[in-house]
This record gives structure tokens, C-alpha cells and sequence, in this order.
């Protein structure tokens, strides 16, 4: 059943992505910056090659030195503006189709201000290509764009690492821990994950868990601030296993099904700002009454005390 | 102990009955005593800490849940840092001194448990001087053993150095600082008071009473007169009760008068504390701001005498704060907010400053009370001066003395049972977990309360060769 799933899929991709890659070559020639293609048409097309140096180990920090700041929008548009001028033509003909990605599947887990985001998803390998399969390592790399409200914690991911749970992992943007959502900036999760992949299966589950954090969220009158989490970019990274030339393959791979669009969503408790007065008179009223007790009482007592003495 | 040789006795008006402290007969019973002394409980007490140093490596390495505190991994990556020739502030939330980093460049080299066994070992030193500063004040064997175990059997003490938290050496430098004042060696205080202040901004705080302390002594350097025989075991003095409490009534008459508190503070002793101390301190600053520039500034010093956090901890501000969060506080909100807390520090200052570690102890637990941010770790700071005052408090532990754990221990656990709604169910309980600040420190302030008023004041020094207290009295009598 599987198998004949990822037949299909791979190929209708195979078909529609010649439409893409021809679109795509027109970019490259043409240099016309402002394609007017839609992002989520392309996101369910096609796959887009870039080839980096394989000493730039994330993608994301490649973008946010490039761009100097964090990815608003769809990795799709960027890696075609910033990677096209490094595709190589023999490559992009190789690995049009090799991979492709299934059946997402998003929730989070566990309760408060602390949960892991289940990221469930089928990676389908093209049976065509093995040849060139198997003279690459290649690894999943998941990139997240979190919300507003939420961050990750890199030396909670970091200890990750070191369990092996993740082979690598960069958090880039507003990595700082403790200031409230009014105050900080969205971040990005770059995680990179080892496939076991079942080569002759084609087919093998991924299920990543990220722990996230919320942030403490601006005031509200409604008691709970939601925060909806987008889609995630899916990604190969290649490796070739002998050669002199040391340059890595990024595959940006799109889905195949657009079964799992609607968005999951976390709600964080929030301070109510029609709070605001009777909290701070009452806080400093009883700081204020605590301190006088303590002052008078410590005046009284020696006061008693000499008396006694006379 | 060299320092019993030459100290001065004057007279025993403060002795106190055993049976009186802390329901004596009920904690420890005497005979034990035969069998346990003081160096018994160290080795106890090391062995403890080493083998829950091994039992965190096994935690660590094969749980979920780690037993190591998050900051210590903070220190190490920051001495990794250090030891590679970078600044340890290019490890996000490092905001401590530079110093604990280069104290900790052995995790990386030697073992990562290095920094451990450092702070536990500071730990034992703050029981043997503990040990050292009950001795000086003639305090009986037992009850200092007493004293000790207090600070050395306390879990929440035991567990804070062997996790990997650094308030322990804190701890051990401030009371090794009570210990050179007692002594007379004005210059070593300054040396480590300077220091530790650097190390950890609270203990500024202690500035005040330690020039009182000095200012009252009227002797130089080693020539101190250090008050003994406020204990005679067994017998009670019925006139004890009424003489011992003579608060420094000089200090109300200095409080109020400028020019007083000018002249008399100038004295030998208190010059050479600030300006070594200052110098210290300034030295310390200086040489780590060239060595990594602004971070330092910023995350080493500012941050913690700026620090508003407008996440739940069990101060009574931080609902308030984070109502507030979206834009800044004005001045007078924040004098508002400053005012209670420089009330209390003041009066307790200014009438107990004499009987030094009571003082330091009040301050402590005043400061953290009223602070703007309130984590657990901070109540070591007054853990380590508790064994310092129970030998003169004549609060049983029947029923009082238990009643006043219980409030604080209850008050805190009703604190966290909102806090874990809060952070763990995602239940919006800002309201109740408020509240529930509130009442730890309404608790706070019994205990206080209940801790003065059973104390038995007794100053560190005599000043029966200060005339002026004398008069004072009479005037106020």
C-alpha cells in the first residue's frame, strides 16, 4: 500500500515539478527578481536544489548572514533568490525528484509553559536515483519558524545533541530566554536529523520533538493568548561520500498533500490589564503595612526593653 | 584559638539558661553529645555531599530530569569560555563575576564536577565557621554543635552546593568577613568584603552595620574587645534578662544627627575598611571591564541592580511589574517600591547593628522579602547566618519554633502549588499565585516578628568603655 502511495505521488511530483524547473531555469537567465509565482503554488510542486560549501552547516545561518535578519516568510522565495545563482544545472537534473515529503502531522504535547512540538512526517525517496543515493549521505533537516511568544531554549537542544536525539541543531533570531513576548522577536529552529532510511522501502517515518517555551504574552482581557504556529520547511542535505569538491546539496523539498494545512495553536495564560490598579495598590499597600510592623515592632521592643531596664 | 587568648571578658551579664534555647532538650538530647563532635559531623557531612555529587553524575547521565542546576552548566560553558580566551559573557545569561568563571576553568580540564566540589566545599567551610564564630562568643559545645548541624543537615542547603550553586562560597566569605571584624583584623574584612561584593551585589547591604560594628569597637586593629560569657551553661542569671538588651541607642541620636554620625564614624578602623574595600571593589570592577568591556558592566552588575522580571517568582511585585511591562516605570514608582524596603534596613540597622550577626541575619531576610525578585537560592544567603543567632533566641522549638517552620515551609509550598498551575497546567492563575506572594511575605514578616521578639540582644563587643551609650540610655530610660 505504501509503496504504491509513493509511486503515485512521486510521480504526479515528477510531472508537475518539469513544469517548475523550467519556470525555475527561467529565473536563472532571465535574472527577473520578482516572479509573481505564487509561494504555496511552488510549495506544492516542485524541489528547489542549492549547493553550498559543506562548511556552511546551516541554511538558515547562510540566509541570516546574507540578509542580516531573521526569515519572515517562505524559505521557497529566499532559497530561489539567494540559491538560484548557485545551482548547478547537472545537479538540479539529478536531484529534481530524489525526495519527497508525506502525510505531515502536527500537534503539541504535554500542558503549561512548557511543551514539545510533534512534527510527524514521511520522507519518500524516487526509485530512479539510487545510484546517486547511495554516493551521498544524506540528512533530514527540519526549519521552523517559531512564532512570537514561544522560543527554544539551544542548550536544552544543545543536551539534545548530545543524547543524540538530533545530529545538529541552531537557533537563530531572538535566542534570548527570558524577556516577555512585548519585547523580543520571532526565531528560527534549524534542526538537522540522521535518516535511517529504509532505501528499499522508499518510504521511512520521521517524528522530531522540539521543546518549546512560551514567553510570558502581552496583557489581554480575554485571559489567554493564543499563538498559532505555521508550516514547517523540509530539507535534505546531501553530502557526497568520495569526492574532492566539498560542497553540500540543500534540497528544499515541498509536500505532496495539502491535507495538513490547518494550524495548530497553543494558548498561554496572560495578565489581565483591567488588573492593573488593584494590583499595584495592593501590592503596595501590604509591602508598606509589612514594613511598619516591622519597624514599629523593632522600636517597641527596645523601648519595652529599657523600660524594664530602669 | 589565638583570638580567646587576648579577648577581653567582660562579665557574664548575658548568660542564658541551655534549657531556654530552642527547646535544647528536646532537639538534641545532652548524652548524644558524648558521641558526636564536631569533626564527626564533618566527615558526615562530606561524605554526604560527595556521594550525592556521584549520584547527580548518574542522574545527569541517565534521566530526563537532570540534578545539576541550569546555572551550573551556565558557569561551565562560561569557564570553557575563559579558558579558550574568550569572555565569559558570550554565554547568554552568564551575569555573575567573571572571578567564578576563572574559579571553575577545572571543569573543562580536570572534571566537570570540579566546580561542585568547590562550592561544597565552601559549604563545610561555612560549618566550621559557624563553629568558629560560636566559639569566639563563648557559646557552649553542644549548642554550637547544634548551630552547625543546622546549617550542615539542612536539605535545602546540602542539595543548593552539591547541584552546583554557588551561593555557598558567598556564604563562607561573609561569614569568614564576621570572623576577621570579631578578631580585629579591619584590613583582611575590607579585603573580602570588597571582594564579595564584587562577587554578589547583595551583600552591600552589610556595609552599614559593618562601619557601626567598627565605629563601636574603639580599639585598633587587634585590639578589639570581644564581648564574652553570654553563656554559662546551666545556670540562669535573673538579672541577665533585663541588662543584656541595651540596644546602640547611640545609633537612633546618629540617624538623626549628621554631624554626629561624621565625626564618630571617622575613625581609623573605618577608613581603612572603605577605603580598602572601595578599592577592592573599584579594582575588581575596573580590571574586568578593560578585560571584557561593557557585557561586563551590563550582564556582571547592572542587570542585578536593575533587575525587574516580570515572570512569577515569589516576590510581591512581579504581577505588578508585568502588568507594567509594556512600558517603564516612572521614578516615583520606582521610589514607591523602594521605600518599604529602605525602611526596614534602616531601623534594623540602626538598633541591632551591635549584635552583628542578628543584624545581618534580619537585614537578610528583610531584603529578600521585600526584594523585586525572589528565587530560591536566595534564601541561602540567610541559611548561613541562622546558626549564628539560634544560641540566643529563647524561641522553643514546641510549640513556636515549629509553628514558625511551618509557616514559612507552608507558605512557600501553597506559593508553588499556584506556580506549578501556572507554569505546568497553563492555567491562568496570576491572580492566586499573587496572592499567594502576598502571603509569603505576610509570613515572612511574623517569623521576623517572632524572631525579634525572642531574641536575647547581644552586642559582639562591649562598649562598657563607650561612655555615651550609658547616658543615652539613662536619658531614654
Amino acid at each position: 500500500m505504501l509503496l504504491n502511495a509513493a509511486n503515485f505521488w512521486s510521480s504526479i511530483l515528477f510531472w508537475r515539478s518539469k513544469v517548475i524547473l523550467f519556470l525555475l531555469w527561467g529565473i536563472v537567465f532571465c535574472k527577473v527578481d520578482s516572479f509573481g509565482l505564487k509561494n504555496d503554488v511552488k510549495r506544492s510542486h516542485s524541489n528547489i536544489v542549492i549547493e553550498l560549501p559543506c562548511s556552511q552547516k546551516y541554511l538558515t545561518g547562510y540566509f541570516y548572514e546574507k540578509r542580516g535578519q531573521i526569515l519572515e516568510s517562505d524559505f521557497h522565495g529566499l532559497a530561489e533568490e539567494v540559491g538560484s545563482d548557485e545551482l548547478s544545472e547537472s545537479l538540479v537534473h539529478s536531484l529534481k525528484d530524489v525526495f519527497g515529503f508525506s502525510e505531515l502531522n502536527r500537534h503539541l504535547i504535554g500542558e503549561g509553559s512548557h511543551r514539545h512540538l510533534v512534527t510527524n512526517f514521511k520522507l519518500n525517496i524516487k526509485p530512479d536515483d539510487m545510484s546517486w543515493l547511495n554516493n551521498h549521505y544524506c540528512d533530514v533537516v527540519v526549519i521552523e519558524r517559531l512564532p512570537i511568544g514561544v522560543f527554544a531554549d539551544p542548550f536544552e537542544l544543545q543536551h539534545l545533541v548530545e543524547h543524540q536525539v538530533f545530529l545538529d541543531v541552531a537557533v537563530f533570531g531572538d535566542t534570548n530566554l527570558e524577556l516577555p513576548s512585548a519585547l523580543s522577536n520571532k526565531s528560527v529552529v534549524e534542526v538537522h536529523m540522521n535518516t535511517t532510511h529504509n532505501v528499499l522501502s522508499r518510504q521511512s517515518e520521521i517524528t522530531m520533538e522540539l521543546p518549546l517555551h512560551a514567553r510570558y504574552p502581552p496583557l489581554d482581557v480575554a485571559g489567554y493568548s493564543k499563538i498559532e504556529f505555521g508550516q514547517p520547511d523540509l530539507l535534505m542535505r546531501c553530502k557526497p561520500q568520495v569526492t574532492q569538491l566539498d560542497f553540500c546539496s540543500w534540497i528544499l523539498t515541498s509536500w505532496n498533500d495539502d491535507t495538513h494545512k490547518n494550524g495548530i495553536f497553543w494558548l498561554v495564560p496572560c495578565g489581565n490589564k483591567e488588573h492593573t490598579t488593584l494590583v499595584s495598590s495592593i501590592t503596595f499597600i501590604s509591602a508598606l503595612v509589612s514594613a511598619l510592623l516591622i519597624v514599629l515592632s523593632v522600636i517597641c521592643r527596645s523601648t519595652n526593653e529599657d523600660t524594664k531596664n530602669s | 584559638m589565638s583570638d580567646q587568648r587576648n579577648a577581653g571578658v567582660i562579665g557574664d551579664r548575658g548568660s542564658i539558661s541551655r534549657e531556654k534555647i530552642w527547646g535544647f532538650g528536646d532537639w538534641f538530647p545532652t548524652k548524644m553529645c558524648g558521641s558526636i563532635n564536631f569533626g564527626r559531623m564533618m566527615v558526615i557531612s562530606a561524605f554526604l555531599r560527595l556521594g550525592l555529587i556521584a549520584y547527580g553524575e548518574w542522574q545527569d547521565a541517565h534521566m530526563e530530569v537532570r540534578y545539576t542546576d541550569i546555572d551550573y552548566f551556565v558557569f561551565s560553558d562560561a569557564a570553557a569560555l575563559v579558558a579558550s580566551g574568550k569572555s565569559p559573557f558570550e554565554r547568554s545569561t552568564y551575569r555573575y563575576s567573571p572571578l567564578l568563571a576563572f574559579l571553575l576553568i577545572p571543569n573543562s580540564i580536570l572534571h566537570q564536577s570540579w566546580g561542585k566540589l568547590l562550592f561544597s566545599s565552601a559549604d563545610l567551610l561555612v560549618g566550621l565557621f559557624v563553629d568558629i564564630i560560636l566559639k569566639l562568643r563563648s557559646v557552649p559545645e553542644t549548642l554550637r554543635l547544634l548551630s552547625v548541624a543546622v546549617w550542615l543537615f539542612n536539605p535545602f542547603t546540602f542539595t543548593i552546593g552539591t547541584r552546583g550553586n554557588c551561593e555557598p562560597i558567598v556564604c563562607a566569605m561573609i561569614l569568614w568577613i564576621i570572623i576577621c571584624i570579631m578578631n580585629g583584623k579591619v584590613i583582611q574584612a575590607a579585603f573580602w568584603y570588597g571582594l564579595v561584593v564584587h562577587f554578589r551585589i547583595y551583600p552591600i547591604i552589610y556595609a552599614l552595620p559593618f562601619v557601626l560594628v567598627l565605629n563601636n569597637q574603639h580599639a585598633r586593629p587587634g585590639e578589639r574587645i570581644l564581648k564574652k560569657g553570654s553563656f554559662r551553661s546551666g545556670v540562669t542569671d535573673p538579672s541577665s534578662r533585663a541588662s543584656v538588651v541595651k540596644p546602640s541607642t547611640t545609633s537612633w541620636k546618629q540617624l538623626f544627627c549628621p554631624w554626629v554620625l561624621l565625626r564618630s564614624s571617622i575613625t581609623i578602623n573605618i577608613f581603612l575598611f572603605g577605603l580598602i574595600s572601595g578599592s577592592i571593589f573599584f579594582f575588581c570592577t575596573a580590571l574586568f571591564f578593560k578585560l571584557y568591556g561593557w557585557e561586563f558592566l551590563n550582564e556582571g552588575l547592572l542587570y542585578h541592580l536593575t533587575r525587574t522580571d516580570p515572570r512569577h517568582n515569589f516576590s510581591i511585585y512581579f504581577y505588578h511589574i508585568y502588568l507594567h511591562h509594556q512600558h517603564k516605570f516612572s521614578l516615583v514608582e520606582k521610589l514607591i517600591s523602594f521605600l518599604p524596603q529602605l525602611m526596614v534596613q534602616l531601623a534594623l540597622i540602626f538598633r541591632f547593628a551591635a549584635d552583628l550577626p542578628f543584624c545581618l541575619f534580619l537585614q537578610t531576610v528583610s531584603f529578600v522579602a521585600f526584594n523585586k525578585v525572589i528565587t530560591a537560592q536566595y534564601f541561602v544567603w540567610f541559611f548561613c547566618l541562622l546558626p549564628l543567632i539560634l544560641p540566643w533566641s529563647s524561641m522553643k522549638l514546641k510549640w513556636k519554633g515549629l509553628i514558625c517552620i511551618s509557616l514559612w515551609m507552608g507558605s512557600q509550598l501553597h506559593w508553588l502549588l499556584w506556580g506549578y498551575i501556572l507554569e505546568f497546567k497553563g492555567r491562568n492563575v496570576f491572580i492566586q499565585l499573587w496572592l499567594a506572594s502576598i502571603l509569603f511575605l505576610a509570613a515572612n514578616t511574623v517569623i521576623l516578628l517572632m524572631v525579634i521578639h525572642h531574641h536575647k540582644f547581644s552586642r559582639v563587643f562591649s562598649s562598657s568603655l563607650s561612655a555615651p551609650d550609658s547616658t543615652d540610655t539613662k536619658k531614654l530610660d
